[in-house]
């Protein structure tokens, strides 16, 4: 399997990205490093990088994901900060 | 179990369910199948590997390619980006509630074979919190996936012979690594040559990393004060107890070591013993049917995953000969390995100091935002958990709870239902009456 680019948007801009690679490549290697808000206000970013800790989770559509578990897909909408 | 599993629509029938895709599963799942058993096996992320074997697509690990090819064999089927969050026994079958892209799925097997893996465990300090601070494995999974840190000057701390790998991956992937720092003393670290030098492979291995890493300064004694920065990481402060300093960095990778993934074996009812899952000579657990292999039963690393996931295997298909000469093998590549994990584990003994690093203000519990200020030393963990909410978000206690556990001296609280954070849809069949 070649490397597929693709395009995503990300809380409504485009980013470039791997077709296939983790969400959370993705968005860290497009500069995005607050992943949530937590209940306090403070901005997370991966922890665990294996899906144990949540703290990179966004939204996909109307679905609530772990980015690191979450492959790229083509035109993907992420919205970052619950 | 939670009642409206059962009515769930879609069910899997398998010989073996096996939970977790790291080498402990897949081998497990190639020898089962090699035998003729139907096996299905269930994983969180979304290519086959575990944490080790993480890689891009068209990049397979070499040392996982024999397992990967295993995965097309005739009766066996790989569920990705699963999550098992209950499991029971009914009509002399196991049954797994799994949440997955399909939504719920159930599967029903006759044996099952846990090989969850680990997770690390991490050691608080001021700023642990802030983007750019991860975990060592973490942060070297994301490296394994893509992530690309051309001239980031990252540091690697913590404790244990990860952080050497996880410094390689790094520099691979373009990092300015500024240095690794092990918390272990090098009075320690000395214990490491009689391990090596009767493990060739291993002291092998240590040299290309020695080889990898040369230049690039490796501290014993040496552990992270605080991270400091705005929206991300921006200095850390380390220190060796006399002196200090601060570092520039962008990228923190760092923990203590890891702690095995308990959850689903607990909630089944499987004895532990000295803290992990009693396994007997076929890795059966307590439980018949119910088999563990891996890290679940110690860490111990890839060697003693790969031999117990192939016992495992054998033995649910009722194949498993300790007396073979496969068998004879197979228990010494287990015993070695075992050995060598429990040796490591000894020599990378956190050092007290750690646990004075954080402030008051300092987060414990990071889903629900949980100071060390509000535990009460006095509490245990029911009290804990009730009085300030630390280990009821998302990750159920799986960060909080080991570092409460160093500080407080708390046991394991109670597992409950679901073991996975999972989508209330997945729990309530709402396309049923």
């Amino acid at each position: 399997m070649s490397k597929e680019r693709c395009s995503i948007t990300v809380d409504g801009r485009p980013l470039a990205a791997t077709a296939g690679e983790s969400l959370a490549v993705a968005l860290l290697q497009g500069g995005h490093l607050r992943f949530r808000e937590s209940c306090s206000g403070q901005g997370r970013a991966p922890l665990c990088g294996m899906g144990t800790c949540y703290e990179c989770r966004v939204w996909v559509a109307d679905r609530w994901v772990r980015a690191c578990l979450e492959p790229v897909r083509d035109s993907m909408e992420v919205r970052t900060h619950d | 179990m939670i009642e409206a599993t059962t009515r769930s629509t879609a069910t899997i029938q398998a010989d073996l369910a096996v939970v977790g895709a790291g080498p402990a599963g897949l081998a497990a799942a190639a020898a089962a199948a090699a035998k003729g058993l139907k096996v299905c096996i269930l994983d969180e992320t979304f290519r086959p590997g575990g944490q080790i074997w993480r890689h891009l697509p068209g990049e397979e690990p070499r040392a996982a390619r024999r397992l990967f090819a295993a995965l097309a064999a005739p009766g066996v089927q790989v569920r990705s980006g699963a999550s098992v969050f209950d499991s029971w026994s009914e009509g002399g079958a196991w049954r797994l509630a799994v949440s997955g892209p399909g939504g719920r799925l159930l599967v029903a097997a006759g044996a099952v074979v846990l090989a969850c893996g680990a997770r690390e465990e991490f050691s608080p300090f001021p700023g642990w919190t802030l983007p750019g601070v991860m975990g060592a494995g973490g942060g070297q999974a994301l490296l394994k996936e893509g992530l690309d840190l051309r001239g980031e000057p990252t540091l690697v701390a913590g404790s244990g012979p990860l952080l050497l790998q996880v410094a390689a991956t790094a520099l691979e992937h373009g990092a300015r690594l500024l240095g690794v720092l092990e918390q272990a003393p090098w009075s320690r670290l000395s214990g490491m040559a009689p391990v090596l030098a009767s493990r060739p492979a291993k002291a092998l291995q240590a040299l290309r990393l020695g080889w990898t890493l040369r230049g690039r300064p490796y501290r014993p004694g040496w552990w992270v004060k605080e991270a400091r920065g705005g929206e991300r990481l921006e200095t850390v402060v380390i220190t060796d107890g006399r002196r200090e300093k601060a570092v520039p960095c962008r990228w923190l990778f760092c923990s203590l070591g890891l702690v095995p993934n308990l959850e689903l074996g607990r909630l089944l009812g499987c004895a532990l013993d000295g803290g992990v899952l009693a396994a007997d000579d076929g890795q059966c657990t307590s439980l018949p049917g119910i088999y563990a292999a891996g890290e679940v039963c110690g860490v111990a690393g890839v060697d003693a995953a790969l031999a117990e996931g192939r016992i495992a295997g054998m033995a649910a298909a009722g194949a498993w000969n300790p007396a073979s000469p496969e068998g004879r093998a197979l228990v010494r590549d287990r015993r070695r390995a075992r050995a060598m994990g429990a040796k490591l584990l000894e020599l990378f003994q956190p050092r007290k100091e750690l646990l004075a690093l954080p402030r008051p203000d300092t987060l414990v519990c990071r889903c629900e935002d949980v100071p060390f200020s509000a535990v009460d030393p006095a509490w245990g963990a029911r009290e804990t958990k009730l009085c300030t909410r630390a280990g009821m978000g998302p990750c159920q206690g799986r960060v909080c709870g080991p570092i409460l556990a160093r500080h407080f001296g708390h046991g394991l609280d109670t597992v409950r239902l679901p073991v996975k954070c999972v989508p209330v849809e997945v729990l309530v069949d709402l396309g049923e009456d």
